[in-house]
Formats: structure tokens, C-alpha cells, sequence
């Protein structure tokens, strides 16, 4: 499994999105959402999806060929718990 | 005149307006008996499956497998979309899998998503999990 999180554009206002998927499925799903040349964040599993609120995407890694896609997520070493933002335990 | 092409069994399966020198050289005399139909697909064509999608918490917490099945996003309690990997083009029906009571309903977003409704007692309601085949019509 993995689970995929980028952002679209719903309505003029930049919503952020996660999927989930097969490992197998993933390098051609990311050209489908979100897309060729946009970026994303890939982990085989995050912990409380719901509670994430926000996604720092700077030194994302962009969507390309299938190929492309299978180097560019064995590349990624950043972890969620350093790109993404959970909303806070009151 | 028109003349026929036959296969091995005899049937016409071909009429042309000029002999046809090798395959159709017969002249048609009377009313033919052209070659019976084809019968339709033994199989349905399923143009997309997802397997053991799992709902936790407020996310699609799993998917054990499937085919052109790009992923699943959780929208709402049920409220989600699922895309294709390659779009389907024309009329589709998904057939759900579910535990309980849940029944189950998707309208096509466009060629490559769908938004599907999970309901327990006519009110939208996350199942624990389900699954579906998508059928070309």
C-alpha cells in the first residue's frame, strides 16, 4: 500500500489531497493525480491521515514517466513526520 | 448480379458486385442464408477492480489489490472518489462489495474518477471496507 499526498486546485482555492493505493499501482497513478510535472509526497503508510492539516512541498520530488516515478519515490528519504503538519491535540 | 463469398460450412458471408476471382466467383441465385450471428461475450469486460479497500478513522486506511485502479481518496463518511489508471471511455457500472446493511452508489465524475456514496440506513456511513468491479456496459 501507499498513500500519496499533493495538492490541487478546486475552485480557484489549492486544496490539499491524499490517496491511497498499491505499491504496484503508484507510478501510474502519479501521473494521473496529480499529475506530470506536479509535485507529491509518497510513504507506504501515515499515521492519522485525517489529522493532517498542511504539507511542506519545497523539496518534493515531481511527477514524470512511470520509470521516472519508481526512481523519484526510492529517492525519497524525508519522512511525514518532517513534511507534514498535523493539527495540534488541544 | 451480385456474386458470394461462402466459409467451409457453406454459409455466405460475403456478397460483392463483382466476382471476386479466388473467393467469390458464385453467382447469388434466390434469397441466402447468410452466417448466424455471433453469439455475445460468454465474459463481461470489467474495466477496472479494487480489492479489500479498507475505511478507518476518517481515511481509506487500505487496499489490498485490483486493476486500473489509481488509488481512493476519502472525501467524507461516505464520501469517496476513485480514479483509473486509463480512463474509461463511455457508459460504465461499478458493482460494490460490502458487509451489512451498507448499500452503495457511484456516479461518473468524468472518464478517469468516480464518486461513490456509502449509506447505512439512508444516511452516508463509512463500512468497514469494500470492494468493487467496474463493467464496461
Amino acid at each position: 500500500m501507499a498513500k500519496v499526498f499533493y495538492e490541487e486546485t478546486v475552485n480557484g482555492e489549492t486544496v490539499l489531497r491524499n490517496y491511497t493505493t498499491t505499491a504496484q499501482a503508484l507510478p501510474f497513478a502519479l501521473p494521473v493525480r496529480p499529475g506530470a510535472g506536479k509535485k507529491f509526497w509518497t510513504w507506504p503508510a501515515v499515521s492519522n491521515v485525517p489529522g493532517v492539516i498542511a504539507c511542506d512541498f519545497t523539496d518534493a520530488p515531481t511527477v514524470g514517466t512511470p520509470t521516472q516515478n519508481v526512481a523519484a519515490v526510492a529517492a525519497i528519504t524525508a519522512t511525514p513526520e518532517v513534511v507534514l503538519i498535523w493539527q495540534p491535540v488541544e | 448480379m451480385p456474386y458470394v463469398e461462402r466459409d467451409e460450412a457453406g454459409n455466405v458471408v460475403g456478397i460483392y458486385a463483382n466476382p471476386q476471382p479466388g473467393f467469390a466467383e458464385e453467382p447469388m441465385e434466390g434469397p441466402i442464408s447468410l452466417a448466424p450471428p455471433l453469439a455475445p461475450p460468454s465474459a463481461p469486460t470489467i474495466a477496472a477492480a479494487a480489492f479489500g479497500l479498507a475505511v478507518a478513522d476518517g481515511d481509506i486506511s487500505g487496499l489490498d489489490g485490483g486493476f486500473n485502479i489509481g488509488g481512493a481518496i476519502y472525501f467524507g463518511p461516505g464520501e469517496y472518489l476513485v480514479f483509473f489508471i486509463q480512463p474509461i471511455e463511455g457508459r460504465y457500472a461499478p458493482v460494490f462489495m460490502a458487509g451489512g446493511s451498507v448499500v452503495m452508489s457511484a456516479t461518473a465524475a468524468d472518464a478517469y474518477s468516480m464518486t461513490i456514496e456509502a449509506r447505512s440506513d439512508g444516511v452516508l456511513a463509512d463500512p468497514d471496507g469494500f470492494s468493487l468491479q467496474v463493467f464496461k456496459l
